[in-house]
């Protein structure tokens, strides 16, 4: 009751204000450059769809935590985390936990549905921007999400640091593809790798108190599962057959 | 894990009110308006109205409903997957 309770008072507080976050904004990139991440994004969200479509006929389990981490993903990436010491807020972007336990390719179309939606009815992000944003939180978050988890279980990370490591890198790598994206947009005649070297340099200070949030709620999660649903976790071969609860 | 939990949850509380008191003074505002549009403005790039321009309370309805239907979404998929499920996993078991 007191958790369900704490909970409840932690999305209200946190999730009722508008957030003005880390997604580049309607308009912000010329149409060529806005369409060029469409294309870049789209195959992923369709091999994504597909994916989906394989693995719920092989789970039961899996809508329902299709369910629960895609919702995750779209109340994550409207959070808007104070940054003491600045005086702004960025968001943190989920998509370290859902591309562990949805897969990477699934873990794209989350994003790609959450930030849809976001553009559509909430003024954050865009439409003529997707594309990018799809780009950096989908693609380069979930698929930084899972190479670093499965590196950091390789050289023997416990399930919590090696879910650390996931969510910070997810965080990391979604706001080197925003500015990656933003400098696809805005460096003219100038150099690219400057450009984006710039903006990145600019959002660092921001970064770091994220993936220190965003990791520990990653590994907690994981922490949880095991606890809880161990056989979640066998399944997806993430803890050998014989690891209990 | 409680403890680290319980820590986490104790900074995000505080932080956001401290959030909403500076929201007064209008400050804290997000990066892509501090960092990423102002960048964009100083490059020479506007940003667009977005498609539904919804302003003011407005916006404030849509992100509680938003965080409300999303909350909603994860508890009742977390005590299929969490609470349902353990009780048919240790039956099984």
């Amino acid at each position: 009751m007191l958790q369900k309770l704490i909970l409840t008072v932690l999305l209200l507080i946190t999730v009722a204000q508008p957030a003005q976050a880390m997604h580049i904004t309607e308009g912000l990139l010329p149409w060529k450059v806005a369409s060029f991440w469409f294309v870049v994004a789209l195959p992923f969200v369709a091999a994504g769809i597909w994916q989906m479509t394989n693995r719920k006929k092989l789970s039961p389990t899996y809508m329902p935590m299709v369910g629960i981490f895609g919702a995750a993903v779209f109340v994550f990436s409207c959070l808007p985390i104070p940054i003491p010491g600045i005086g702004a807020t960025a968001h943190p972007a989920g998509t370290g936990f859902s591309a562990i336990l949805l897969g990477p390719l699934p873990s794209v179309v989350v994003a790609f549905v959450s930030l849809l939606l976001q553009g559509l009815f909430l003024a954050h992000g865009g439409l003529t921007t997707l594309g990018a944003n799809t780009f950096s939180m989908g693609v380069l978050g979930s698929f930084a999400g899972i190479i670093a988890f499965v590196i950091a279980r390789r050289i023997r990370f416990n399930l919590f640091w090696a879910g650390f490591a996931a969510g910070a890198c997810a965080d990391f790598f979604t706001y080197l593809g925003t500015s990656i994206a933003l400098a696809s947009g805005l460096h003219g005649s100038g150099s690219l790798m400057t450009e984006i070297a710039t903006i990145f340099s600019i959002l660092v200070p921001y970064v770091v108190v994220l993936m220190l949030i965003e990791g520990a709620i990653t590994g907690g999660i994981l922490v949880y599962i095991r606890k809880n649903r161990p056989d979640i976790l066998r399944r997806l071969k993430i803890i050998p057959p014989e690891a209990g609860s | 894990m409680k403890r680290l939990l319980m820590v986490l949850f104790c900074f995000l509380v505080l932080t956001s009110l401290a959030s909403a008191e500076e929201a007064k003074k209008e400050k804290w505002a997000g990066i892509d308006e501090a960092v990423i549009e102002k960048y964009a403005t100083d490059k020479g790039r506007e940003a667009a109205e977005p498609l539904f321009n919804v302003e003011g309370d407005m916006l404030l309805f849509l992100f509680a409903m938003a965080g409300a239907m999303g909350g909603f979404v994860m508890g009742y998929y977390w005590h299929k997957v969490f609470i349902m499920g353990k009780r048919t996993e240790e039956g099984d078991d």
